[in-house]
C-alpha cells in the first residue's frame, strides 16, 4: 500500500469522517511521508497487516482519539510476545532467560511438589504396615487395662494441656506469623494424606487456631472506653461466638459419617413386614401424584403386604376416582387441622401396618425403596425410623439461575450427603418429612406425629429419640422429585423450615430434658442453630462498615494483626470443609446460600424465638413453570440496599484514605477489602434473584438409555433416549433415520431383562434429536413406563461423579465472578428509567472501552517463508 | 475353528436368513467364515446375491465326483459361502452323515475361524444327526406351538436358546418370555432378536440383513448374538 497525501482526504472522507478531522489526519499523513521512510520493507509489512494488527480501527469512522488508539495498540503490539517470528534483541534475549528460568523452576517445584504428595498419599497404608507401628501396638496391647488407660489419661492431659497454651498465650506479631506458618504448613501437608486420621488432624487444627482467634478477640479487642464501639464490638463477637458454636458442633456433627449400607431381607418375602405407603397431599396437581402412586403400585414388595393410601386433605373427587381407578386406598378426613401431621395422625387411626412409608405427593419412590430400607428395622427392633435422602431431579432455583445444575453439588446435598450421615453415627438421623420408613409402635407410643410445630418431622424424630427408640440414615438416593420452582417458594420453604426448628429449640429444646445421649442433644442442636445464621450473617456483611460510616472499632486491634488472627482462623475452616464436605458443598458457596436466606430467615427466627406459638404452615408450591425471564426485584431489594450501603463505605473509605490519620490506613485498607468481599457476595446473591426461564410444564430428566424404536412400517431400530417426563421422551437416532412430526411409532424401553413397548408419536424433530408423547396407555404400561424411567433402581445412582471436584481457591474464585455476574444482571434486568438516565454513563464506558488495546488474531496457517515471497 | 449350527424347535423360524446375518456379523468383526449350506432347497446362496439358477454346490460335486471344496464362493474377504447345489431333476440327495462332515471340519479348521452350518429342519428324534458342532443354538418364536415343542426337546444339548422376531407390545410373547426365563434359569441363556421388517426385505434383496440394513434393531441383535458367540470361540 501507498500513502499519498492527495488521495488521504477522499479516503478519510469516504470512510465518514468530519472534515476537520479529515484535514487534520490528512496532514499527519503528509508529514508521516516526509518524515518516515514508508517504502522500506518494514513499514510496508506494517501497513499491509493493519486491518490485523489494528482491529478495533478496522471499518471504523476515522474520530480525533484514533492516533491514541493507535499508540495505546503499538504499544501493546510491542509488549505482547508476537505470533510472528522476529529477530530477538539482547532485552528480549535476557526477558527470554529469565522466564525460562523461572518456567524450569516452576516445574521443578510442581515436580516435587508432586512426589512429596505422592507419598503423602502413600504414607498412612506404609505406616500401618511399618514394624513401629506393629511394635508400638504390641506393646500397647501388652499393658495391663489399669497402665492403659493410664497412659491414655496421660497422653489426653498433655494434649489438652497444650492445646490450652495454644488457645491462650498472647503472641507478638513474629511469634503469632511462626505460629500460624506452623499450623498451615501442618494442615497443608496433612490434606494429602487418605483417610479419617489426617481429617481428625485438619479438625483439631482447625479448631485450636479458631478457639485461639475467639480468644483473642474475647480478651484483647474490646474497646471498653467508648460506648459506640463496644457496642459495636460486642454484636459483632457475638456473630462470631455464633458462628464458632456452629463449626465446632459441625465438626462434631460430621467428624465420621457412618455410610450405612442396606441390611439383608429374610430369604424367604412371607417373613417381609406388612407396610402402608402413605401419600399424604392438599393442593398438588393429579399430574403430580399420579407418578408417585404409580411407581408405588410397582414397589418391589409381596403384594399383599403393601397398602397403598392417598391422604387428600384437598378431598377432591378426581383424586378418588384415580385411588378407585388403579386401586390405591383413598383417606379423608373431617377437616384439616395441624396440616401434613394431622392428616398423617388421621391415618394411622385407620390403618394398621407394621410399617409406614411416607411420600410426599411428588417424590418418586424407585421399586427397591423397600428392600433397601426395610431390613434394617428386622435387624434392630428398638429402630423407629429409615430415612433416604430427598434427591430432586430439576435444579432447585439456585442452580437454574446460577447455570451449575448436575455439576456442583446443591443447596440440599449438604444435609443429606453429609450431616445424616454425620448424625447417624451419633443416632441422631432425624426424619425429614418424606422418604422416609417408620415403625408403627414408635409413633404410637410418641402419640403419632408431633403436631405444635411447623416442622413436625425434626420434631417428631426427637421424641422418638427421646423414647429411647433408634434411627438410621441410608444415603442411597432411592426416590426423586421436583425442586421448588421459583426462588420466593424457595426462601418461603426455607422460612418455614427455620421457624419450625427454632420453634422445637424453644419448646422442646434438645440441650435439656431427659432421654438423649450428649452427642444426639449436640446434633440437634446443630441442626437448630442453623437456621439462626440470619441474623450474625447480616451482621458480618455489614460490620466494617461500623467502622467506615460510624468510626467505631468494631475490633481494637492492629489491622495487621488482625490479618494475623482472622485469616488462619478463616483459611483453616475452608480447608477442613472442603476436606469434609467438598464432595457435597464446594468451599464458599455455602457463603451464598446463606446469603440469600439470611435477611428473610432473620426475622421469622427471631420472632420464633421469643414467641414460639406464633407461626403458620405454608405449603411448598411445586411443578410450575416460569413463562419468562424476569428479576425478582422483591426478593432482591435488601440485598440491593446491603450492597448500596456497602458501595457508600466505599466512598466513606477512599475518603477516610485521604484525609484521615496515616495510623488508620492499614484498618481502611482492611475493612475495604472485607466490603469488597461482602459486597461480591452480595452481588452472588442477586445474580439468584435473576429468575431464568423456565420453558417445559413437566420437568424432562437427562439420561442415557438404550432403547428400540419401532415404526409403523415395522422396521425396528435402535436409539438412545436421551430424556425423559411423565409425558414424553427424548431420543437420539443413527445417522440416516427421519421421522417426520405425527409420525405414529412404538418405543421399546428396558427394565431390568423385561422389554416393554409404548405407543406413541412424534411431536418435533431436530436435527437426529426427536420428542415422543405417549398416548392410548393402558394402566398397566403407565406403571411400566414410569418404572422404566423414574422408578429405575439406578434412576438416580451416580449423580455426583458429575460434580466437579472442590478446589478452595478455584472456588473462593468462582464465587466471586459470580459476585460480577450478579450486578451484570442487574444492569441487564433495570427498569427503563433507569436505563434511560445512565445512558450517559454506558456511552462513557464504551467510549473508554474503545481504547482498550486488542490482541490481534493469530496468522493464519503460512510459512514463513512463502509469506515474505 | 469352532463350528456352529443354528436348529429349529421347528420350520419356519427364519433359520438361514439368521445364520446369513450372523455369518456377516462375524466377518464384520474380523472372523474368517465359512457359511456352508446342508439344506436340500439350496437358498442360502441367495442370501448373497447367488443367480437363482446357480446349481454349483457341494452335493452337485460330490456327485459329480469333484471334490467338495470346489464349490467354495467367496462373497467377501474373510467370509466364504459353500451352496449344497441341486442337479435337475434329482429330487433325492445323498444325505450327508455326520461322520463325513466331522472329517471334512477337520480339514477346513486352518482355513477359518468359523463354520457356519444351515441344517435342515428334521423331526425332533434325528435332529443333530447330519453334523456335530462346538455351538448348538436353539431357534424358537415366543408363540405357543414353539412352547409346546420346546417341551419336547432334550435342551441339555443346546447352548443357547435364540428368540427370533420377538415383538414386546405382544402380551404373549412378552409372557412366555418371562416363562421361559424362569423355566430355563440355570440351563440355558437366552438372547433376543427382534421382529423387524428389514429382516424380510434383505432377502428380497438378496443380501444378509448386516449388508442390507446396518441400523436395523435386528440387525443390532444379531451383532451381540455374534459377539456373544465369540465368547464360544475355540482358538
Amino acid at each position: 500500500m501507498t500513502l499519498n497525501p492527495l488521495s488521504a482526504y477522499a479516503w478519510f472522507t469516504t470512510r465518514g469522517a468530519q472534515r476537520p478531522v479529515a484535514w487534520l489526519f490528512t496532514l499527519g499523513v503528509a508529514l508521516a511521508v516526509l518524515f518516515l521512510r514508508l517504502e522500506s520493507p518494514a513499514w510496508q509489512a506494517l501497513l499491509a497487516e493493519r486491518q490485523r494488527l489494528y482491529p478495533q480501527l478496522a471499518g471504523k469512522r476515522p474520530s480525533l482519539g484514533d492516533p491514541v488508539r493507535v499508540l495505546i495498540q503499538s504499544l501493546w503490539l510491542l509488549l505482547r510476545r508476537q505470533p510472528l517470528p522476529r529477530q530477538p534483541g539482547p532485552a528480549s534475549k535476557a526477558w527470554r532467560a529469565v522466564r525460562g528460568h523461572w518456567h524450569t523452576t516452576r516445574q521443578r517445584v510442581q515436580h516435587y511438589r508432586g512426589r512429596l504428595i505422592d507419598r503423602l498419599q502413600q504414607l498412612p497404608a506404609r505406616y500401618r504396615a511399618s514394624a513401629f507401628k506393629q511394635a508400638a501396638s504390641a506393646r500397647l496391647r501388652g499393658l495391663s487395662v489399669f497402665a492403659r488407660w493410664a497412659f491414655y489419661g496421660v497422653l489426653t492431659l498433655c494434649a489438652f494441656g497444650l492445646a490450652l497454651l495454644c488457645v491462650t498465650e498472647p503472641f507478638g506479631y513474629l511469634a503469632q506469623l511462626m505460629f500460624i506458618c506452623l499450623l498451615l504448613g501442618i494442615a497443608m501437608l496433612v490434606r494429602h494424606m487418605p483417610g479419617r486420621f489426617p481429617t481428625l488432624m485438619l479438625i483439631v487444627l482447625s479448631t485450636i487456631i479458631s478457639c485461639r482467634y475467639l480468644w483473642w478477640r474475647y480478651t484483647s479487642t474490646l474497646n471498653w472506653n467508648d460506648t459506640t464501639d463496644l457496642v459495636c464490638g460486642v454484636i459483632l463477637l457475638a456473630a462470631e461466638t455464633y458462628s464458632w458454636c456452629v463449626l465446632i458442633l459441625g465438626y462434631i456433627q460430621t467428624c465420621w459419617p457412618l455410610q450405612r449400607k442396606p441390611a439383608n431381607l429374610p430369604a424367604n418375602p412371607g417373613h417381609w413386614p406388612t407396610v402402608d405407603l402413605m401419600i399424604p397431599t392438599y393442593n398438588e396437581d393429579l399430574a403430580v401424584v399420579r407418578t408417585t402412586v404409580l411407581a408405588a403400585l410397582g414397589l418391589d414388595w409381596p403384594r399383599e403386604c403393601l397398602r397403598i393410601y392417598i391422604l387428600d386433605d384437598g378431598r377432591r373427587d378426581a383424586f378418588r376416582a384415580f385411588a378407585d381407578e388403579v386401586g390405591v386406598g383413598y383417606i379423608v378426613r373431617p377437616d384439616n387441622k395441624h396440616a401434613k401431621a394431622g392428616n398423617l395422625n388421621h391415618a394411622l387411626g385407620v390403618t394398621d401396618s407394621e410399617l409406614i412409608a411416607i411420600f410426599d405427593c411428588d417424590h418418586v419412590p424407585v421399586r427397591s425403596f423397600l428392600q433397601m430400607t426395610v431390613g434394617w428395622f428386622l435387624k434392630d427392633p428398638k429402630l423407629a425410623l429409615v430415612q433416604t435422602p430427598h434427591h430432586f431431579f430439576s435444579p432447585d432455583p439456585f442452580e437454574r439461575n446460577l447455570g451449575s445444575f448436575r455439576r456442583r453439588p446443591n443447596e440440599g446435598e449438604l444435609f443429606y450427603g453429609l450431616i445424616q450421615d454425620g448424625n447417624d453415627m451419633w443416632n441422631a438421623a432425624f426424619f425429614c418429612g418424606s422418604c422416609a420408613v417408620l415403625r408403627r409402635t414408635a409413633l404410637q407410643s410418641i402419640g403419632g406425629f408431633a403436631v405444635e410445630t411447623v416442622t413436625e418431622d425434626a420434631h417428631t424424630a426427637l421424641r422418638m429419640h427421646r423414647q429411647g427408640w433408634s434411627s438410621a440414615y441410608l444415603s442411597i438416593p432411592q426416590a426423586a422429585g421436583l425442586a421448588t420452582e421459583s426462588l420466593s417458594a424457595h426462601i418461603g420453604q426455607r422460612i418455614r423450615w427455620a421457624r419450625g426448628m427454632v420453634q422445637i429449640f424453644r419448646t422442646d429444646n434438645p440441650i435439656f430434658g431427659r432421654g438423649l445421649s450428649l452427642f444426639q442433644r449436640v446434633c440437634y442442636a446443630n441442626a437448630m442453630l442453623h437456621f439462626l445464621a440470619g441474623l450474625p450473617r447480616l451482621v458480618f456483611l455489614t460490620a466494617p462498615l461500623a467502622f467506615l460510616l460510624l468510626h467505631a472499632y468494631i475490633i481494637y486491634a492492629p489491622a495487621l494483626m488482625i490479618l494475623l488472627y482472622v485469616l488462619p482462623h478463616m483459611i483453616h475452616a475452608s480447608l477442613t470443609n472442603s476436606r469434609m464436605q467438598g464432595k457435597y458443598r464446594q468451599t464458599f458457596w455455602g457463603e451464598v446460600y446463606e446469603t440469600v436466606l439470611a435477611w428473610y430467615i432473620a426475622r421469622p427466627t427471631t420472632v420464633a424465638l421469643f414467641a414460639p406459638k406464633k407461626g403458620t404452615f405454608n405449603v411448598t408450591a411445586k411443578g410450575g413453570l416460569m413463562e419468562q425471564g424476569q428479576f425478582d426485584w422483591r426478593i432482591a431489594q435488601p440485598y440491593l440496599w446491603l450492597a448500596a450501603l456497602n458501595v457508600a463505605g466505599l466512598g466513606f473509605a477512599v475518603w477516610r484514605l485521604f484525609t484521615g490519620p496515616t495510623a488508620e490506613v492499614g484498618t481502611v485498607i482492611v475493612s475495604s477489602l472485607w466490603v469488597v468481599y461482602n459486597l461480591l457476595i452480595i452481588g452472588a446473591a442477586v445474580a439468584v434473584a435473576a429468575e431464568v426461564r423456565q420453558v417445559r410444564r413437566a420437568h424432562r430428566v437427562q439420561m442415557h438409555l438404550p432403547a428400540g424404536l419401532v415404526l409403523a412400517s415395522g422396521h425396528a431400530y435402535p436409539c438412545t433416549l436421551v430424556d425423559y417426563s411423565d409425558v414424553g421422551v427424548g431420543l437420539q437416532l443413527h445417522q440416516g433415520l427421519a421421522l417426520k412430526p405425527g409420525a405414529q411409532v412404538r418405543l421399546l424401553l428396558n427394565r431390568g431383562q423385561r422389554e416393554f413397548a409404548f405407543q406413541a408419536s412424534v411431536t418435533r424433530t431436530v436435527g437426529q434429536h426427536v420428542g415422543l408423547v405417549f398416548h392410548d396407555l393402558s394402566q398397566q404400561q403407565r406403571i411400566d413406563l414410569v418404572h422404566c424411567t423414574f422408578a429405575r433402581a439406578d434412576a438416580w445412582l451416580g449423580w455426583h461423579q458429575q460434580h466437579e471436584a472442590d478446589r478452595p481457591l478455584r472456588s473462593l474464585v468462582e464465587v466471586l465472578k459470580l459476585g460480577a455476574v450478579g450486578y451484570l444482571r442487574l444492569v441487564e434486568h433495570m427498569p427503563p428509567w433507569l436505563r434511560t438516565w445512565l445512558r450517559p454513563l454506558r456511552a462513557l464506558v464504551h467510549w473508554l472501552a474503545s481504547y482498550r488495546p486488542r490482541t490481534p488474531r493469530p496468522i493464519p496457517f503460512m510459512n514463513p517463508v512463502d509469506r515474505d515471497a | 475353528m469352532t463350528s456352529l449350527a443354528l436348529h429349529g424347535v421347528r420350520g419356519g423360524l427364519g433359520r438361514s436368513a439368521l445364520l446369513a446375518a450372523l455369518g456377516y456379523a462375524l466377518q464384520g468383526v474380523g472372523e474368517r467364515v465359512l457359511l456352508i449350506d446342508l439344506c436340500p432347497d439350496n437358498l442360502l446362496g441367495l442370501h448373497f446375491n447367488l443367480p437363482l439358477e446357480a446349481r454349483e454346490g457341494w452335493a452337485l460335486a460330490e456327485r459329480e465326483g469333484r471334490p467338495y471344496t470346489d464349490a467354495v464362493y467367496e462373497v467377501l474377504d474373510g467370509l466364504c459361502l459353500m451352496p449344497f447345489g441341486n442337479a435337475p431333476g434329482d429330487a433325492l440327495h445323498p444325505a450327508a452323515d455326520a461322520a463325513t462332515w466331522a472329517a471334512r471340519q477337520v480339514e477346513l479348521a486352518e482355513h477359518f475361524d468359523w463354520l457356519l452350518f444351515d441344517v435342515p429342519q428334521l423331526p425332533a428324534a434325528t435332529a443333530g444327526h447330519c453334523v456335530e458342532t462346538d455351538v448348538q443354538v436353539l431357534v424358537a418364536e415366543a408363540e405357543m406351538a414353539s412352547h409346546l415343542l420346546l417341551g419336547r426337546r432334550p435342551i441339555e444339548r443346546y447352548d443357547l436358546l435364540l428368540i427370533n422376531r420377538y415383538d414386546p407390545a405382544s402380551r404373549l410373547q412378552s409372557d412366555l418370555l418371562m416363562v421361559w426365563r424362569d423355566l430355563f434359569r440355570d440351563r440355558l441363556p437366552l438372547q433376543v432378536v427382534h421382529r423387524d421388517e428389514a429382516f424380510l426385505e434383505a432377502l428380497a434383496c438378496k443380501a444378509p440383513l448386516g449388508h442390507y440394513a446396518p441400523q436395523s434393531l435386528a440387525c443390532r441383535d444379531v451383532q451381540s448374538l455374534a459377539v456373544r458367540c465369540l465368547t464360544r470361540r475355540q482358538s
